[in-house]
């Protein structure tokens, strides 16, 4: 049995680290600076020790994560070979399309589109819990990387830097119930809002009932963003349903960046 | 040879901290599910006294939220109180044996698991009932298989005697 004063000191202990702990969950919650600044120096801290184990760690992942492939890819070949037919027939019309194009464009004077400029990065962590889904990359404010910035890969838009040390940072991802972007349906134009849900699926918020959305419309980045770059690929619409209680449309997109095998993308600095 | 001990324990959980956030973060895509700072925390409870696990959760958990987590303070809060009812089931007789840590380590998960789910749900978070039920049932049960890790490295006894020091 605890002696009476031991006993004491342990409530006395547990009280204090509940008052502190919550006075911590209060300011974090209210974004405080001093809580961030503490997250910063944190990640800096143990981001050589973080991305060796995760070095260390990444082929048993990917053993597991091949093995797992391996049931499934008989139908993933099926699927490709229809895929490939169907790009096939779109090439030809393309291949059209493009020298059409570029005569408009001749004609109208019109630039073409800038080049990002961006900052490549290798992913080091990977975090997803219910409430949130992260990703730790190898660059920070060292390498001009500054929150609310772009990430990218050659398949689409990743997510935002929310959190940039030193020398890595922190990106919310697509699928993270707290992301919010600005996104045009690419036929439609109808503009709305993609955000992220606790099941991890992705919606395409605010279009109006009225809006002509279909299965397979594809869903890219607004004008709007300060840091993002508009027409950045974000996925195809998925699934569509409509509810009296609801005025607009549900709309789940599905992403064309599979979040699982993120190893490498590029940070848009500037755009 | 204590303050040894402790500092090696300290290294263990250090090891562990970043193995929760770089692995096993990993590991959850395929719903393998494990939490090594609340096992640790566990058996460094079991080993030392509450105070010490107390310290070492709310340490552990402050630094686990500072990596990996939009709300910092809720792990402290939770593996420090953790530590604290393993205490007070030592006083009210709990023995150091298997079965006891099994029950320990099921019983603080399934309690973990409500009470983050409470505090998110506190701030504004949508809770996922499906993913929370998928939680509680595999989750104590993949913390289990970790006892057969981690107390033998953290050298806690399965003897079953009781803890003369534990206060």
């Amino acid at each position: 049995m605890a002696s009476p004063r031991n006993s004491l000191r342990n409530i006395i202990i547990i009280s204090v680290i509940i008052i502190i702990s919550l006075v911590v969950i209060t300011a974090s919650f209210k974004d405080v600076n001093f809580v961030k600044g503490l997250k910063t120096k944190t990640l800096d801290i143990f981001r050589p020790l973080q991305e060796k184990i995760f070095t260390a760690f990444h082929p048993l992942v990917r053993t597991v994560d091949n093995i797992k492939n391996f049931f499934g890819l008989s139908r993933r070949v099926k699927e490709l070979e229809q895929e490939k037919a169907k790009l096939l027939n779109d090439y030809s019309e393309n291949i059209n399309l493009k020298i059409e194009n570029n005569s408009l464009r001749e004609l109208l004077n019109i630039k073409q589109r800038k080049n990002y400029k961006t900052v490549s990065a290798k992913v080091i962590g990977y975090n997803e819990e219910k409430w949130e889904s992260e990703i730790t990359l190898n660059v920070g404010k060292n390498d001009g990387v500054i929150e609310g910035m772009g990430v990218i890969n050659e398949k689409g838009f990743i997510g935002i830097v929310i959190l940039s040390a030193g020398d890595s940072c922190k990106v919310r991802l697509l699928n993270d119930q707290q992301i919010s972007i600005g996104a045009r349906i690419l036929s439609s134009r109808s503009l709305g809002m993609v955000e992220g849900s606790s099941s991890k699926k992705i919606f395409l918020n605010y279009i109006s009932k009225e809006d002509i959305v279909y299965n397979g419309d594809i869903v890219i980045t607004s004008e709007f963003g300060k840091y993002i770059p508009p027409e950045i690929l974000i996925g195809i619409v998925k699934n569509i349903s409509d509810s009296d209680e609801n005025p607009f449309k549900t709309i789940e997109i599905e992403p064309f960046v599979n979040f699982r095998s993120i190893e490498n993308v590029l940070v848009i600095l500037e755009w | 040879m204590k303050i040894l001990d402790k500092v090696f324990d300290f290294f263990i959980l250090i090891f562990f901290l970043i193995l929760q956030v770089v692995f096993a973060q990993q590991l959850k895509l395929y719903y393998i599910n494990f939490d090594f700072i609340l096992v640790v925390i566990i058996a460094i409870t079991f080993k030392n006294n509450i105070t010490v696990g107390m310290f070492y959760g709310f340490f552990a958990g402050f630094i686990l939220d500072l990596l990996s987590s939009h709300i910092v303070g809720v792990s402290p809060l939770i593996f420090a109180l953790d530590a604290f009812l393993i205490g007070k089931l030592l006083e009210s007789g709990l023995k150091l044996r298997l079965l006891s840590y099994v029950l320990t380590v099921f019983m603080l998960t399934e309690i973990n698991i409500v009470i983050i789910n409470i505090i998110y749900y506190l701030f504004s978070y949508n809770i996922n009932l499906v993913s929370m039920g998928l939680d509680l049932l595999l989750k104590p049960v993949f913390n289990i298989l970790l006892i057969f890790i981690i107390f033998p490295l953290i050298r806690v006894k399965f003897s079953g005697e009781e803890l003369i020091e534990h206060q």
